[in-house]
């Protein structure tokens, strides 16, 4: 079978080819699990250094709630992150993030651009689980070595006006780099 | 013999290419859905294409009747100021008998649950189904030809 990517000419390009979207999968799996889990520092460790990290969402859960909108940097996203973490952990919260609904371009110089939905589960000690959110992301990723980076991520938040018109989802929407 | 629209047990797979592709294609169709883009989501539809679901009394048939009446729905959707995400999963999905001379003719079966969150309000689940599609590949893109969507608790 023809892979999707290499479509007759003037065939709009479809996806990527198994392998890498299998492997584009494992990357978020593991992304999840690792926030989820807590362990922020290896988490950070799956954004380029230089790495931007945006959200549109309501100041009170752009993560810890005093996070900036806009973090800049694998420092300042793991500054941001850790707040978060510690905070859920003195409540005894548990956050699982569900990844799904993952379409994945291949930009020419090698980059992907990705779009995806994800959700937050929370159980509070001794709860009830509950969905927490709903929200989508784009990620540019970067290859580094035989790994996977996120070099830009914006994730928006369902509850936000932005998201309900579409306008800041545009599939063309360029890149900030 | 097996329910209707249920694969026996021994059913060869599709290949992981067309697997590939097709959670590609459900997940692109998904996002035209839930960004309001009913005409370009109906063009995931042949022009023949029929869409059913348990809940409606008559399916909508053809890519036209599609994207009008999907519009619609949409359109309500928006001046609520409500936002929908539907998620896919759980694909079976095995090859079927060649249909209008398809590169490739599939049968799947799936889980669709719909999430819901209002503007400035809390996420919820919304809906719960199972879905049954005859997809055709046509050179690189995917196409369904005939989809029903079972309401749980219907």
């Amino acid at each position: 079978m023809t892979p999707p990517e290499s479509g007759a000419p003037g065939v709009p390009a479809v996806g990527v080819d198994a392998r890498l979207y299998d492997e584009v999968q494992r990357f978020y799996a593991r992304q999840v699990q690792l926030l989820g889990d807590g362990d922020v520092d290896r988490w950070a460790l799956t954004f380029a250094e230089d790495a931007v990290f945006e959200q549109e969402a309501p100041p009170e859960k752009v993560f810890a709630g005093n996070a900036p909108p806009v973090r800049r940097g694998r420092a300042e996203i793991a500054a941001a992150a850790r707040g978060a973490v510690a905070e859920r952990a003195a409540a005894g919260r548990v956050r699982r993030y569900l990844i799904g609904m993952l379409t994945v371009r291949r930009l020419p110089d090698g980059a992907l651009t990705t779009r995806y939905c994800a959700v937050l589960v929370q159980t509070p000690p001794g709860g009830r689980a509950a969905l927490h959110l709903s929200t989508t992301g784009r990620d540019l990723l970067v290859r580094h070595g035989d790994r996977w980076l996120v070099r830009h991520r914006i994730n928006s938040h369902d509850s936000e006006a932005g998201s309900h018109t579409g306008l800041g989802q545009q599939k063309e929407k360029p890149w900030p780099i | 013999m097996t329910a209707a629209g249920t694969a026996p047990a021994t059913a060869p797979a599709v290949t992981a290419e067309a697997y590939a592709q097709i959670l590609q294609f459900y997940a692109g169709h998904m996002q035209d859905l839930d960004t309001g883009a009913a005409e370009e989501w109906a063009e995931g539809f042949t022009e023949d294409g029929v869409f059913a679901q348990n809940v409606k009394p008559e399916p909508w048939r053809g890519r036209t009747h599609i994207a009008t009446s999907m519009r619609r729905g949409l359109d309500r959707l928006a001046e609520r100021g409500v936002q929908r995400r539907h998620w896919l999963s759980m694909v079976v999905a095995t090859p079927a008998d060649p249909v209008d001379g398809a590169d490739d003719t599939v049968r799947t079966r799936y889980y669709a649950v719909v999430f819901e969150t209002p503007r400035g309000g809390q996420a919820s689940v919304y809906l719960s189904t199972t879905g049954e599609d005859l997809l055709v590949r046509r050179g690189a893109r995917w196409f369904i030809k005939h989809r029903e969507i079972f309401h749980d608790g219907a």
